[in-house]
């Protein structure tokens, strides 16, 4: 009686131990199945943002050529909100005021405000 | 207009470029100018008081009328490749007939 007392003893722990092992693996497998999950949402919303970005870009390259003063305007500022929100567009949204500037022509008249307004934003200031 | 804030800097450290650009009558009062590409650019009656243009490319710029009026680093030699007249307002330290020696050194060195 008493061994088989043991021995039944002995099949529950292993049960356990078992159940347990298992228990953790599950839970680990978990964890990490919800962890590739938030990286690939998180890569989404980023890919998402940056298209956003890109479309922005594209439509403030557009409008630089506008016609009405208002429109330039709010097309050089949408650059610079741009680049503040994504410094590596730095490069190209200088690029592209500084080469704008070498297409404009407006003879003895005082500059119209955009070219002021992209002189300020792509020419540095000497620190005082 | 809402005054922009400070200047967009790329952080490539390529010079800034503004060679052939319209630039009549703009201000670069205090401006960095240093090692900037302005050939061939109309800075007619533009204001660059107290610009640094160490390292400046002036060749064929337009500079009838600018004021440069406590302009820093800038050398006859720079000035020699630049056009200018006599509306255009040097600094302190740059004689007109530096410039014009200066031309002529060059001039004497291509013939």
């Amino acid at each position: 009686m008493a061994y088989s007392l043991e021995l039944s003893e002995i099949a529950r722990n292993w049960g356990l131990l078992i159940a347990a092992t298992l228990g953790i693996a599950i839970a680990i497998w978990r964890a990490i199945a919800a962890d590739r999950q938030s990286k690939a949402q998180m890569n989404q919303v980023e890919q998402g943002r940056r298209e956003h970005v890109a479309t922005l870009f594209s439509e403030a390259v557009k409008s630089l050529d506008d016609q009405k003063l208002h429109v330039r305007l709010g097309s050089i500022l949408m650059l610079r909100e741009i680049v503040s929100a994504f410094p590596e567009l730095s490069r190209p949204a200088v690029d592209l005021l500084s080469s704008y500037l070498s297409s404009v022509e407006y003879g003895d008249d005082d500059p119209p405000t955009d070219v002021q307004a992209i002189i300020d934003i792509v020419v540095p200031r000497a620190e005082i | 207009m809402a005054s922009i804030q400070s200047a967009i800097i790329p952080e490539d450290g390529k010079p800034l470029s503004l060679k052939d650009a319209f630039i009549r009558k703009t201000s670069l009062d205090g401006a960095n100018l240093q090692n900037a590409n302005l050939s061939r650019a109309d800075m007619t009656g533009a204001s660059a008081r107290n610009a640094d243009f160490a390292g400046a490319k002036l060749r064929k710029t337009i500079m009838k009328g600018t004021d440069l009026t406590g302009a820093k680093n800038l050398t006859a030699q720079q000035l020699s490749e630049a056009i200018i007249d006599e509306t255009t307002l040097l600094p302190e330290y740059i004689k007109r007939s530096a410039i014009k020696q200066a031309r002529r050194a060059k001039q004497g060195k291509l013939l």
